[in-house]
């Protein structure tokens, strides 16, 4: 048993808590911070992994950035924070999902990855990382950068408040029969509540078909 | 490909970059960026245009001294044409920037004709074989399958952009971002019709999904946009975590992400089958989703009734296109060892898409909702023509793609039309005597959907017929009879609409729709485009023929 | 290479040991006189004006979390680079410039839309 093995048994036990903590936590906030707490754990999987800079990228962007976007959505879309029931009452179901999840999962690591030793592994450095990424991965470093400028746009978009909106929960609105049409120098007029014509709503026309 | 190529940081190997296996890109990636920083100048948008026409300038004629004079043509035009916009549309920002988004797809498809006749097509007169070119190290696979996906998604986006310029600004939506967004969305497009490795399809998925993401929720007020976006958001959040989680798989099992490796190895013994199979099925759902077969469709009915309908037109045609690109290189180059599993399973998956496709959209009442349920269908007529494993059915996907583009572009036009008029959803009483109030849009609505009912002589008809060809050539005749017979049902609900424009008399006090310039030009290249595709086939049939050559 | 992160480790532990003993040894041997002032919810001396359960978090907070996510993805991106730029030469530093590019176009029109307006 060397060090090496201490140390996984150590982080694994980490991890494991942390995951079982965030599934059965009542508290929605408790299980959003011990899901921070499972993330750093696998963090401290990869370092023992020999994969430094993905130990790094993990707490940095997931724990650092994810977990904390987690827990303002929690806060911004007014969740449940409390000891409410939040289960779907399907936890047999789940079980057996989850169980079955689990031995397909570890019988296939087992048979692919079983008799690699850990010492053996001298895992990528960050400098053969750096020319994978820049030498071979050029096209999808590239994408990336469109990816990230896509979900900027779309979070300035979504979250910025308009001109004329009191940042209160808005109405249902169309465009009714009646209205002026606009120009482009001029500001949004006022917005005109109420629904279109009566239609079938999108929710029962849904639930209907599907 | 391994995923991490050398263990010496001493010798680097520098990738030699085919600048022309990716030109068309280049276009709207510049022009989404310049919009971008043009949608922030409101009111002097000369202070980003000029620049940036002046280096988009400089960058053409060092291009044109340097050798390849197209490129350097289009981009002397683009950098002249912008500033020349601003000039034209003193203070009018969305106008500049629907224009400058139209100059950067026309260049984009100018561009894609250069690259076909310089790079692609080398015996040079057109009817040889498309030759696939491999740039990046192997990531980039510049062939027919790109070549087709680049003309569809270029042209859908340029119909879809004067058709909804009038359209957001009587609903008001923010205007000022919808071409960028439109634009990445584009490029996220093509790239993943371009990708050779699984790295690559993934990224360009998420930068196109992105964009659509955002693109239909743009309606702020409206909860039925909210709701659209929310449900593609979740959904297609959870469909791209499982086609990762299978991409994982498929590299565990074969140890290789480049699409050409992961073939070759999937034919060898000594690959864990299991785990390949695995892989194979999570990354079919995955795929799945996107195309919306059934039983991965349930978030499209939803969706596409609550985005902006000129989004949803440009989500309906250009996204099946690139999907089915994907598609189509993913399950002809890296899984054609596993053949004997997906074939039939995409078969049964196709049959039950297009009957499911087919019967719900019989009692939907309202309009976008209903051309939702025919493009789930019409993506099971697609994958006739992916699982008849064969040139002709490779070249029948594609071809069928772009004739189900123009169609749906014409229906969903002329629906734009209507809603703006009605202010509100647009059912099928809507419809009623549309042929005494507006010929016009009720004549286009009809050619449109005969297109996508696949009655001759339109577009419809010659990418149906193709697709079946295929299907029976390859001896799945079971499932061609249940195409037809769902084709049959189709035709039968577009068929009672056009009866319901042409033969049911107005309710009194309809309106008339309105008749933009945008708006018309925009329905009136589609309705051209279905007559032409349909009555005169032949030249892209034979480029479509020409696209079979794949990157190994 | 490992080995370098032993302090490190160390470090975890000693700070888990510290808090939790802290807290150990004040629950067991400190004095335990409860008292309504001391119970109360610490407020700086006043009373907690806002009721939590129900009032709406600004979506501000929101935004500077996602930009903050943006931009450190874009920083955990040219650590790999700044580590080997030296053999990749003018060709990565184009491919850099490109990547931060597309970001800086990103962040002025983040400027300029008011993104970074607190209000």
């Amino acid at each position: 048993m060397t060090g090496l093995d201490v140390v996984f048994v150590l982080v694994g036990l980490l991890t494991a808590a942390g995951a079982v903590l965030t599934v059965t936590s009542k508290n929605l906030v408790h299980a959003a911070l011990a899901l921070a707490v499972t993330l750093a754990g696998i963090a401290g999987v990869f370092l023992v992994l020999h994969a430094d800079f993905l130990a790094l990228v993990q707490l940095v962007v997931y724990v650092g950035a994810v977990a904390v976007l987690f827990l303002f959505g929690l806060m911004l879309t007014r969740a449940p924070i409390g000891r409410e029931a939040l289960d779907s009452q399907n936890r047999g179901l789940a079980l057996a999902v989850s169980g079955g999840l689990f031995v397909v999962l570890s019988t296939l690591i087992v048979l692919a990855f079983g008799d690699v030793r850990v010492d053996a592994m001298t895992g990528p450095g960050i400098d053969v990382i750096g020319i994978a990424i820049f030498a071979v991965w050029v096209l999808p470093f590239e994408l990336l950068s469109m990816l990230l400028l896509a979900a900027l746009i779309g979070a300035i978009v979504l979250a910025r408040r308009e001109d004329g909106e009191s940042g209160e929960e808005a109405e249902v609105t169309r465009i009714e029969v009646g209205d002026p049409p606009i120009n482009e120098s001029d500001g949004p007029p006022a917005e005109v509540a109420g629904d279109g014509q009566a239609e079938l709503p999108a929710g029962s026309g849904g639930g209907g078909q599907a | 490909m391994t995923v991490l190529a050398q263990a010496d940081p001493n010798v680097v190997l520098i990738p030699d970059v085919a600048w022309s296996s990716f030109a068309p890109e280049l276009a709207p990636t510049f022009m989404a960026l310049v919009l971008l920083l043009v949608a922030i100048t409101r009111g002097r948008e000369q202070i980003v245009a000029a620049p940036a026409g002046l280096a988009s300038v400089a960058g053409g004629v060092w291009l044109v001294t340097q050798g390849p004079v197209v490129p350097g043509a289009v981009a002397i035009a683009l950098g002249v044409g912008l500033p020349a916009a601003v000039f034209a549309f003193p203070r009018r920002t969305s106008l500049v920037q629907a224009w400058g988004a139209g100059m950067a797809l026309v260049g984009a498809l100018v561009l894609t004709g250069w690259q076909y006749v310089t790079v692609l097509d080398v015996a040079g007169d057109g009817s040889g074989r498309i030759v696939p070119q491999e740039a990046l190290a192997g990531a980039l696979a510049n062939d027919g399958i790109a070549f087709f996906t680049r003309i569809t998604v270029y042209l859908t986006a340029l119909i879809v952009i004067p058709l909804g310029y009038g359209y957001l600004q009587d609903r008001r939506i923010n205007r000022a971002e919808v071409e960028p967004l439109l634009l990445l969305s584009v490029v996220g497009m093509v790239a993943i019709a371009t990708a050779n490795d699984l790295i690559t399809i993934f990224v360009a998925l998420e930068v196109f999904s992105l964009a659509l993401y955002v693109l239909c929720g743009l309606a702020r007020r409206d909860r039925r946009s909210q709701e659209s976006s929310l449900k593609y958001f979740v959904m297609g959040a959870v469909a791209s975590a499982i086609l990762l989680y299978g991409m994982a798989l498929l590299y565990v099992a074969t140890g290789s992400v480049a699409l050409g490796d992961i073939g070759t190895a999937l034919t060898l013994v000594s690959t864990p089958r299991i785990v390949a199979v695995l892989g194979l099925v999570l990354v079919t759902v995955g795929i799945g989703f996107k195309i919306a077969l059934v039983p991965f469709h349930l978030w499209t009915p939803d969706v596409y009734q609550g985005a902006p309908t000129n989004i949803t037109a440009f989500m309906a045609a250009a996204t099946k296109a690139a999907g089915f690109a994907v598609v189509l290189r993913l399950y002809l180059v890296a899984f054609p060892g596993l053949q004997s599993l997906w074939v039939p399973m995409l078969a049964v998956l196709a049959a039950i898409t297009m009957l499911y496709g087919a019967y719900l959209a019989l009692v939907q009442r309202d309009l976008k909702r209903m051309l939702a349920y025919s493009s789930i269908t019409h993506a099971g007529y697609a994958t006739i023509g992916v699982v008849s494993v064969s040139d002709a059915g490779l070249s029948a996907t594609l071809w069928y793609l772009l004739t189900y583009a123009v169609g749906t572009l014409g229906a969903f036009g002329c629906i734009l039309a209507l809603e703006r008029t009605r202010k509100g959803e647009v059912g099928l009483l809507e419809l009623r005597g549309l042929g005494r109030t507006s010929p016009a849009i009720a004549g286009m609505l009809s050619l449109s959907l005969l297109s996508l009912a696949g009655l001759p002589p339109t577009a419809g008809f010659a990418g149906k017929l193709v697709v079946f060809q295929a299907g029976l050539e390859a001896g799945l005749t079971w499932l061609v009879v249940i195409g037809v017979l769902s084709s049959v049902v189709a035709a039968f609900f577009y068929l009672r609409l056009a009866g319901q424009m042409f033969l049911e008399e107005p309710d009194e006090g309809a309106p008339v729709p309105v008749q933009s310039t945008g708006l018309s030009a925009g329905i009136a290249v589609s309705a051209t485009l279905v007559i032409f595709l349909g009555v005169q086939p032949q030249l892209f049939l034979q480029l479509a023929d020409s696209a079979v050559a794949l990157v190994p | 290479m490992l080995s370098e992160f032993l302090p490190v480790l160390l470090l975890f532990g000693l700070a888990t040991a510290f808090a939790v003993g802290s807290i150990a040894v004040s629950s067991l041997v400190g004095p335990r006189v409860p008292n309504p002032t001391k119970l109360a919810a610490y407020e700086s001396g006043n009373e907690p004006l806002a009721d939590v359960k129900n009032t709406r978090f600004s979506v501000k907070f929101y935004m500077v979390a996602m930009l903050f996510l943006i931009f450190d993805i874009e920083a955990v991106f040219v650590y790999p680079w700044a580590v080997v730029f030296r053999e990749l030469g003018w060709f990565g530093l184009g491919q850099m410039v490109a990547f931060i590019g597309v970001l800086g176009v990103a962040f002025i029109y983040e400027i300029g839309r008011g993104g970074l307006e607190w209000d």
